[in-house]
């Protein structure tokens, strides 16, 4: 179905090209708000790869790798974007005001806002790794076309991004021992 | 949350948390506008239809990466252009210390004349009606400086290129009185000891001393050194000071000052010391003093002063102490026949052992010292009757320091005195 939908908008069919954007933008928007962590720049992103991949549709060889070739338009405008937002805001990558988690009770919800923070501190490129491995769930050589980089710079973009992620969060928890610690004194 | 599967479940779980499943009202409409504003490309026109898919990404990198490269690459070829460029230009020497000989430039018949290392080749420089000499070479090798006389009385201090073009009067209207024009290791200033003529022809000094200028180059200007009565300036190496002689009533012996006339202090403590000479290193000053009989003697002394040495201890005057570009030895010029004519010896600093240059009697005038430190130039009168140097000698005598050959002698009537090129090795 999608094979047919992606022929026939490299035959120039916008209606069809309508309908592979509609089935894949909630994904892809996904992928942007997560990797940019904020949903106005997400936007942008999408938008610019949904028109980007319909200039360049006739160039995808292989139909059937149509949504891998649109994550790694996306990719390339989520790091344009974040390049962008580096110079235009530096400041605001440590904000985390804005787009939150869906709202939870409890430790969880405490959990989600540590990592939250360690993310976001993370560069656009490990960021974009954890997001096509642990969300898109891809595998290291999928990752590695989505993302456009060899698979050993995955693995190494997975290594320092969850290394970072474990230190930040091991530091939240010494925090939380701590004011535990003065609580009961 | 320290083992990796809590942490891959973690990030698993704020990813899915932080999903939404839809997308912003008016995204997509937004996409799809901006899709039907869009014209499809021909597949040609795009690196995946030229280069496998994994492959654009790396490309679209090292496209950039080349191009960083080209541009500092580009720019190191433009710096490497101009270095070419500098260099095969002009070249300068160090400002002090040995360098490549370049041709000699010397006084004959009151004119200037530029000729090979050898003497050979003489052709004119500069010159005409009135009288034009002591051409000197910069330290640099690019400009002479030379005297030029306007009428009976009076000089003028001038400077022009190595080629004899461009001249320009330094300093007009001066009675220059040791004929020595000593510039600065830096190339850009020029000492002399002079007396200044009024307008009405009359000394405006009327002392029997001289007092010492310094005259600026680039820009033409000149400056009266602090009113300070002096003789023989030498520039020390570094080009901050400035040691010279004096013979006043008053002050006697070899002063330093700076170039500003500041600091003026006497350096040696030797009565009637004079015609000092700045080693190469710039720790050394040699100087003239009287000796037995009123003769010169060569002294040493460092130049902050201290460790002063009498080298030479004779009946006969020495003159003209001059440094070997490596600032080895001294060569200086131990004079006979009544003070006219006199013998070159070179004295070896570090031994103190004095040996003389075999050929020819010299005359009365500073030998040069060739800038590689193989010759020593000098002026020659080969005619049996007395010399009159005031005239001119006939011969150019260039001698080997070592004595290993004859010295070449360059039959040049009417010579006076010269000065060799330094060149970048």
């Amino acid at each position: 179905m999608q094979r047919d939908l992606v022929e026939r908008a490299q035959r120039g069919d916008r209606d069809a090209f309508g309908r592979l954007a509609e089935q894949s933008v909630a994904r892809l928007f996904d992928v942007a708000q997560l990797m940019l962590r904020d949903s106005d720049l997400a936007k942008d992103a999408v938008q610019e790869a949904l028109i980007l991949a319909w200039r360049d549709l006739r160039a995808l060889r292989d139909p059937d790798r149509f949504t891998a070739w649109l994550h790694r338009i996306l990719v390339r405008c989520v790091y344009r974007a974040a390049s962008l937002e580096r110079r235009q805001a530096a400041v605001r990558a440590l904000d985390v005001g804005g787009d939150r988690p869906v709202a939870d009770s409890g430790r969880a919800l405490e959990d989600r806002d540590e990592v939250d923070r360690g993310f976001r501190r993370l560069k656009p490129e490990l960021r974009a790794a954890l997001v096509v491995h642990h969300y898109l769930g891809l595998t290291h050589e999928e990752a590695a076309e989505v993302l456009g980089v060899p698979v050993g710079t995955v693995k190494s973009r997975l290594n320092r991004a969850t290394s970072a992620m474990r230190a930040e969060l091991q530091a939240e928890a010494r925090g939380r021992e701590r004011m535990a610690t003065e609580t009961i004194r | 949350m320290t083992a990796r599967t809590d942490l891959d479940q973690t990030m698993r779980a704020y990813f899915e948390a932080g999903s939404s499943s839809h997308a912003p009202d008016g995204l997509l409409e937004g996409a799809l506008a901006g899709v039907g504003r869009m014209p499809q490309r021909p597949a040609w026109r795009t690196l995946d239809w030229w280069l496998p898919s994994a492959s654009v990404d790396r490309v679209a990198w090292h496209t950039r990466r080349v191009g960083i490269v080209a541009v500092v690459g580009l720019l190191a070829a433009v710096l490497l252009t101009l270095a070419v460029l500098a260099g095969t230009g002009h070249p300068l020497p160090p400002p002090i210390g040995p360098a490549r000989p370049g041709a000699i430039v010397m006084e004959v018949g009151g004119d200037i004349y530029l000729a090979d290392p050898n003497g050979g080749n003489r052709v004119k420089l500069y010159g005409g009606a009135h009288w034009d000499g002591h051409a000197t070479f910069s330290p640099d090798g690019t400009k002479i400086a030379f005297e030029s006389a306007l009428d009976d009385k009076s000089k003028s201090l001038m400077v022009m290129r190595a080629d004899g073009t461009a001249p320009t009067t330094l300093i007009p209207e001066l009675n220059i009185v040791d004929d020595f024009i000593v510039w600065s290791p830096d190339s850009r200033w020029i000492a002399i000891s002079a007396t200044r003529f009024d307008d009405s022809g009359g000394a405006m000094f009327p002392t029997p001393d001289a007092r010492i200028f310094v005259a600026d180059v680039e820009h033409g200007t000149s400056a009266l050194l602090g009113g300070v009565f002096g003789h023989n300036p030498q520039w020390s190496p570094d080009g901050t000071m400035l040691a010279f002689g004096r013979t006043s009533s008053d002050a006697d012996g070899v002063y330093v000052m700076r170039p500003d006339g500041s600091d003026l202090r006497p350096l040696s403590s030797v009565p009637g010391g004079g015609a000092p000479v700045w080693s190469p290193d710039g720790k050394w000053i040699a100087f003239l003093a009287p000796g037995v009989g009123d003769e010169a003697d060569l002294h040493l002394i460092n130049a902050d002063g201290t460790d002063e040495q009498q080298l030479t201890n004779g009946p006969e005057g020495e003159s003209f102490p001059i440094w070997s570009p490596d600032g080895t030895k001294i060569a200086f010029a131990r004079m006979l026949d009544s003070g006219n004519r006199g013998q070159l010896e070179i004295l070896d600093v570090a031994d103190r052992q004095i040996i003389m240059l075999k050929g020819a009697l010299v005359t009365h005038d500073q030998p040069v010292w060739s800038p590689d430190g193989a010759h020593i130039l000098t002026y020659i009168f080969t005619r049996p009757d007395n010399p009159d140097h005031v005239s001119g000698y006939d011969t150019l005598g260039i001698f080997d320091v070592t004595n290993a050959s004859p010295p070449v002698m360059v039959s040049v009537p009417g010579l006076r005195t010269a000065s060799w090129q330094r060149l970048a090795p």
